[in-house]
């Protein structure tokens, strides 16, 4: 069952230079189409500047999209006031990339977590407590007692990771979107949280839009994998179909990118690309990979080309597939 | 083959509020030349700290700074000020640090920054600094005319290389690099990479890379130490320490490493890095540690050379 | 409790106060401010305001009998001088005290009585009273009584000064020193026992007081005589039921722990009871105007857009008038009082310049994670400013809001010292402003000047020390490690 439609998303912020001056618009997202389904979790990969975090956001509607369609469980959600989203802001719940700002510090944990129960009038003080002593029993911040009247400051960054991640539950939401949740936390205690999401998102059945620049943690949690280059998907497929049969080229350089810890690797000259990901405001016409790709034709550089199931469940968006 | 760096008991403490944090405790290791030495650990197991403590760049609340480390068969820890400014740091080891691509100078052009330590520290003319300049940045693969920007018109991935530049322009001996990368996409972190490894061939230059990415740190190493809560655990040549590390600290923290290329169950390191001020007795390791016994708990493990240049300091061995 | 928070870190009150103490300038700011707190509750209720008012206003003779201009009591410590205080005898107390002799008998015959009032005091003081008046309290329906005034000093001179017929029932007062008739009497007198004329006009007090030789020719050489004096009252009383009561009061030069102003008045009132008017004063418009930005920053930096663009050239419009020329300006064209001195200050602060500080700092807090997070799951903008924002700014702001307290206490004392400011109450900026008018200065009544300084000073260097130190605490770079 689809749970969330994205179809042909733009965000496009504006920006003036001097008053008198051009507006220029930096397009973060530029008609981006997917679909999500009850239970799914995906991988949102991107650099950064790739507008993944511009289409987290705007498909939470913090921000109002500039064009396109959002459909979330069959409502459409697009041009929604914000007042009358207090619905969705239940059924959709975000994780943050940095669990030291996302928690405000000067509130215990447990009224870091009622504050969700309050706005959404759960009027019922037993009630709240049962819920929260769940949630954090659920990220294994046990024992609850101990953990709910501290402060943000008193805890490690990975309890306070898993103190938002009872926050984004509590409600039990249909969606959860996270951003970058573990590139701010030490490497070992990374794949301990991701594997509590993991967990979790399985055994509550939750659709996720896990979002990141690390590739090589996707496979551990995802069915599917995004890549997003310069606001546009450029490829969709499952996670183990990418990453053993990646068809875009871009998506084959950062593969190639990535290191495995091999001692071998400093023998070799990696091969990748050159150059940067081009800025959103003047972005490349036709293909915006062309510049640095090296499979790049004529035709790249003229037209965009569209995106295409060239398998069963494995999209791109090249012309070397049209 | 003589050593180009040997530390020796270095030891680096703080002074704060809390207590004194013993950032870096009774450190040891070496670095020939040509070598790339990766320095792996959490973050705030000491790591930053032990190159500061090389470099000598120490804060208001030092509290306890000694040990030996030999430059070349000199113990550059007797030098004085001066002449440690003067001869050793950004002449013979210059640093890269973390974060470094965000704190370039905003109000001047780059290539004055790059200029600075030859203006600095060898007292050349314009003309000949920038000479220099001009060679470094064409070394580190942008064009000449970079000098004459500011750096918020360069991306990120310039910018390091800036910085890389800057680290480069005195010819050092020794660059120390403190997460070059962290805040680079994949694409241009492997670019830097490259870049560093044919610097490295080229200049026959010998680094220190620290870093937490245990994956990144294999593009570079040759020989990989583990540093936990101020101290290092294990020095192995990096066909061991990828393959096979010894230390269950090291072991925890290869498997916890995801792969892209090949399967692997993870595994993670349960509890949290200990605080520095006050780490556990005995064996720091021991609250986290699989194979923990009554010993560790008590006694201090020493530093033992279990094969030809592969220490571990665990009382497994 | 209320939980502060800096930089992730919490604090109770409790946890507050130990940390301000860490720091010597807290210790100090606390010590100072925990005095001048105790002081003014100590004032408002052993003075209450009701009676404050009426004291300072010095209704019905109230301050008599205080010494003009006195110097305080404990100056006698400090100089080593012994400063004459007052001497006061009182013709009721007989019976009651000693030396003191009345005595009303009838003259057999006639309606009329003979009336016989003495009294004796020792003179030990270095030097002159300031004043000396003679009170009388008469019963009589028509006729007044007769007196004739007798002075005796120790050396067994007897000099008549005057005969004097009561003015009024009730009270009538005799002011001795001032008179001319007995000013020129003695002015004779000296000269014929000095055997020489005297360049001045010797002042009543002096003469009647000090030692009888050419010394006595020049103020600056004059010395008083010390010993047993006595001044006898004699006269007729003319009624069967008249009576008359005598008090004689020899002014001295010094008088309580402040001494007194050019009205006789005692200067402890203004001095303790400017603390609470200054404290209360100094902290309702720091306070009142701190909210009121808080308000106005909050909305600004929130809401931003046009209301924003509003707000901050409302404040720049407003750092830019000079305020206290407007305050001077209004002050001249109409009677103000205190309460109407705070709100006009207050309004002519509203767009002050601590706005854009603190629209700075919503500014920043407005990009916080967390701020995004409520966001996320459905917090109102008005929660997200009352639960969120505010908490987070209300710590830094209060290193301000003390800080700016010994500002608004001398513009006060400012206004009061020009005279624009309130004019009944008891300020020390009012003392001031008596001082100068009253040519303290050239007198030589600096203590009519220093006290209310330095009670001013005191006030100023309480919240300085404490704003330094909670700015110590409240911002973290600034904290040592």
């Amino acid at each position: 069952m689809v749970l969330l439609k994205v179809i042909n998303l733009k965000k496009w912020f504006s920006m003036k230079k001097g008053i008198f001056g051009t507006t220029y618009y930096l397009r973060a997202v530029d008609n981006v189409s997917f679909e999500l389904r009850s239970g799914e979790a995906v991988s949102l990969v991107g650099e950064s500047g790739s507008g993944k975090t511009t289409l987290g956001r705007t498909i939470l509607r913090l921000i109002e999209p500039t064009d396109g369609k959002i459909i979330f469980d069959g409502k459409d959600i697009t041009h929604t006031r914000v007042e009358e989203l207090k619905w969705y802001r239940r059924s959709a719940s975000l994780i943050q990339q940095d669990p030291f700002g996302s928690l405000p510090p000067f509130y215990t944990i447990y009224k870091i977590l009622e504050e969700p129960l309050i706005i959404h009038k759960i009027k019922d003080k037993n009630k709240r407590r049962e819920l929260i002593y769940r949630a954090l029993r659920e990220v294994r911040l046990t024992p609850v007692e101990d953990f709910a009247p501290k402060y943000p400051h008193m805890i490690s960054g990975g309890q306070m990771q898993r103190v938002a991640i009872a926050r984004a539950l509590i409600l039990r939401p249909k969606l959860i979107i996270a951003d970058e949740p573990v590139s701010m936390l030490d490497a070992s205690v990374r794949i301990e949280i991701l594997t509590l999401l993991r967990e979790l998102q399985k055994t509550r059945g939750i659709s996720f839009i896990y979002i990141t620049h690390d590739l090589s943690t996707t496979k551990y949690f995802s069915e599917k994998i995004f890549i997003m280059y310069a606001g546009q998907l450029v490829e969709m497929a499952n996670t183990d179909q990418l990453i053993k049969n990646p068809l875009h080229p871009y998506t084959q350089a950062l593969l190639s990118a990535i290191p495995d810890p091999d001692p071998e690797n400093r023998k070799k000259i990696r091969k990748v690309p050159p150059g940067e990901p081009p800025s959103l405001i003047n972005p490349p016409r036709g293909c915006r990979f062309h510049p640095r790709c090296p499979n790049a034709m004529p035709i790249c550089r003229r037209e965009e080309p569209k995106m295409k199931e060239v398998e069963p469940e494995h999209f791109v968006k090249c012309w070397l597939y049209a | 083959m003589k050593k180009l760096l040997d530390v020796k008991n270095l030891y680096l403490y703080f002074a704060t509020r809390k207590g004194i944090v013993k950032a870096v405790d009774n450190v040891s290791l070496s670095l020939n030349k040509g070598e790339t030495l990766a320095l792996v650990g959490e973050s705030g197991c000491g790591k930053s700290s032990l190159a500061k403590a090389i470099i000598r760049l120490l804060p208001r609340n030092t509290h306890t700074y000694k040990g030996e480390v030999y430059l070349n068969g000199e113990n550059i820890m007797e030098y004085g000020e001066k002449k440690f400014r003067k001869e050793v740091r950004w002449k013979k080891i210059s640093m890269v640090f973390q974060g470094a691509l965000n704190s370039l100078n905003p109000i001047l052009k780059v290539g004055f920054q790059i200029a600075e330590p030859l203006i600095i520290h060898e007292n050349m003319s314009k003309e000949g600094a920038y000479k220099r300049v001009k060679e470094a940045v064409k070394l580190v693969g942008l064009h000449e005319a970079f000098i004459d920007r500011y750096p918020f018109e360069l991306s990120g991935g310039m910018r390091q290389r800036v910085v890389i530049a800057m680290a480069l322009v005195t010819r050092p001996n020794i660059v120390i690099l403190d997460e070059p990368t962290s805040a680079l996409d994949v694409i241009t972190q492997a670019n830097i990479m490259n870049l560093l490894k044919r610097l490295k061939a080229e200049f026959n230059l010998s680094y220190i890379y620290i870093t937490h990415d245990i994956a990144v740190s294999s593009e570079l190493a040759d020989k990989v130490a583990v540093m936990y809560a101020g101290k290092i655990v294990e020095i192995a040549s990096s066909e061991i320490f990828y393959r096979n590390p010894s230390h269950p600290y090291a072991k925890k923290l290869m498997a916890s490493v995801p792969t892209l290329r090949s399967e692997k169950k993870l595994d993670f390191i349960p509890g949290a890095p200990p605080s520095l001020i006050n780490p556990p007795r005995g064996c720091r390791f021991h609250p986290r540690c699989p194979n923990a016994m009554p010993i560790c708990r008590r006694e201090e493990p020493k530093m033992k050379e279990v094969e030809p240049e592969h220490f571990v300091k665990c009382w497994l061995y | 409790m209320i939980y502060l928070s800096t930089v992730g870190a919490e604090y109770s009150i409790k946890g507050i106060a130990k940390e301000i103490l860490s720091y010597k300038s807290g210790v100090i700011g606390i010590a100072i401010l925990l005095f001048l707190i105790f002081l003014s509750i100590y004032t408002v209720i052993t003075i209450p305001y009701d009676q404050a008012i009426r004291m300072w206003r010095g209704e019905d003779r109230m301050w008599i009998e205080n010494p003009r201009n006195a110097v305080p009591i404990w100056y006698k410590y400090i100089f080593g001088k012994n400063i004459p205080e007052n001497i006061a005898i009182d013709s009721r107390d007989f019976g009651k005290k000693l030396g003191i002799v009345k005595v009303i008998s009838d003259i057999p015959g006639t309606n009329f009585k003979k009336l016989y009032i003495e009294f004796t005091f020792t003179y030990p003081y270095d030097d002159f009273p300031s004043e000396i008046n003679v009170f009388f309290f008469a019963k009589y329906n028509m006729n007044a009584p007769l007196l004739y005034i007798y002075w005796i000093k120790p050396n067994n001179r007897k000099i008549e000064l005057l005969s004097y017929i009561v003015r009024s029932p009730r009270e009538d007062i005799l002011y001795l020193s001032i008179n001319p008739v007995i000013g020129n009497k003695l002015q004779n007198y000296i000269e014929k026992t000095v055997g020489e004329e005297s360049e001045v006009f010797i002042p009543v007090e002096m003469a009647l007081f000090a030692v009888e030789d050419r010394t006595l020719l020049s103020s600056l050489t004059a010395k008083p005589l010390n010993g047993v004096y006595k001044v006898i009252i004699e006269g007729m009383l003319f009624e069967k039921d008249a009576d008359i009561d005598v008090r004689l009061v020899v002014y001295g030069k010094a008088w309580g722990m402040f001494g007194t102003d050019d009205l006789r008045r005692d200067l402890l009132i203004p001095i303790l009871w400017g603390t609470p008017v200054a404290i209360s004063f100094g902290l309702s418009a720091s306070l009142l105007i701190s909210i009121i930005h808080l308000i106005i920053a909050v909305a600004s930096g929130w809401y931003g857009k046009w209301v924003d663009s509003l707000i901050q050239r409302l404040t720049e419009i407003y750092m830019i008038i000079p305020f206290l020329s407007f305050l001077i300006l209004i002050a001249t064209f109409y009677k103000l009082n205190i309460v109407i001195i705070l709100m006009i200050i207050i309004v002519l602060n509203i767009f002050g310049g601590g706005i854009k500080s603190t629209r700075a700092l919503v500014m920043q807090i407005k990009n916080y994670p967390y701020i995004e997070a409520a966001l996320a799951y459905g917090a109102s903008s008005r929660r997200i400013i009352f639960l969120y924002i505010i908490p987070k700014i209300l710590p830094p702001m209060v290193p301000g809001l003390i800080s700016s307290v010994p500002g608004f206490v001398f513009l006060e004392a400012g206004l009061s010292f020009l005279g624009l400011g309130d004019p009944y109450l008891p300020t020390w900026g009012k003392v001031i402003n008596d001082a100068f008018t009253g040519g303290a200065m050239y007198k030589g009544y600096y203590y009519w000047v220093l006290e209310p300084s330095l009670m001013l000073i005191l006030t100023a260097l309480a919240f300085a020390f404490l704003g330094f130190a909670l700015d110590r605490i409240v911002n973290p770079k600034l904290k040592e490690m």
